[in-house]
């Protein structure tokens, strides 16, 4: 069982939480090209290491933040970065 | 059409349940207040309700206010006149007729309740007073630990669709 470190509710199990993706800045749709959108909407990098994450609460607290797991070992860092920026949010 | 259909809703029936060291009841009568923080929040609306999220406080007249997610309260109300709502920097909405409730009680309440739900129920992480959001039978839930004289006692609240389903297959874990 994995357990996501939520800001508030505490470490929960990920069956409770929803992982939304990769955690980065959104592109200006009035200044990107469509390529840079598509890349934006449904590429990740995947790293064997360290990435940001946004994760949704779903059963808990029911907010979205940030945080950092290595995705080779499954291991998060603590504590989260906090709330997630609008900009970090659902795609 | 001379045949009329009377509407029987999803708790209809439900009532009580009872089995070795447990008893499940539906309070889903319990007048309810879902109290919204303004969009922009100051704080102001938790220092009225004085409760935090993750947590519950008695008030007066049978009252309880849940603390059930950051900027959100639900009040439990023994007596609809006796709730005093927040009137500034916060929405209410009368969820009354919306939400499922049950309560859960019994020294045995707790076993009943960890077949069926995904959180940790022991008394370090869920004392009298936690309130959390849980899986419950696969339905989300809001959990309030609401302990009647010293004896341990669980509110689960649900959307009222959910509410018969719920109430049965927390019976049928108590049964087990």
């Amino acid at each position: 069982m994995l357990l996501v470190p939520c800001p508030h509710c505490g470490p929960r199990n990920t069956a409770d939480l929803t992982l939304v993706g990769e955690s980065e800045s959104r592109p200006d749709p009035s200044a990107t090209t469509p390529q840079e959108w598509r890349s934006y909407l449904y590429l990740e990098h995947n790293p064997a290491g360290w990435t940001r994450e946004t994760w949704y609460c779903r059963l808990g607290c029911g907010r979205f933040f940030v945080t950092e797991r290595h995705r080779g070992q499954n291991r998060f860092r603590h504590p989260p970065l906090g709330p997630a920026d609008e900009s970090a949010g659902p795609r | 059409m001379d045949e009329q259909l009377e509407f029987a809703g999803p708790l209809a029936g439900a009532g009580e349940a009872n089995g070795e060291g447990w008893s499940l009841r539906d309070e889903s009568r319990t007048p309810k207040l879902l109290v919204y923080e303004d969009f922009e929040p100051d704080g102001a609306v938790e220092r009225q309700l004085g409760v935090g999220f993750g947590a519950s406080a008695a008030g007066g007249s049978g009252l309880l206010v849940c603390g059930i997610r950051p900027g959100e309260w639900l009040l439990l109300l023994g007596e609809r006149s006796g709730a005093n709502p927040p009137a500034v920097g916060a929405v209410t909405v009368d969820l009354t007729h919306g939400v499922a409730m049950f309560r859960l009680s019994g020294p045995r309440a707790r076993d009943v309740l960890a077949s069926v739900c995904s959180i940790d129920t022991s008394e370090e992480m869920f004392p009298d007073g936690a309130v959390c959001g849980a899986s419950v039978a696969r339905v989300a839930c809001t959990l309030v630990r609401d302990d009647v004289a010293g004896e341990r006692s669980y509110l689960i609240l649900s959307q009222r669709s959910s509410g018969r389903y719920l109430f049965d297959a927390v019976r049928d874990a108590g049964a087990r």
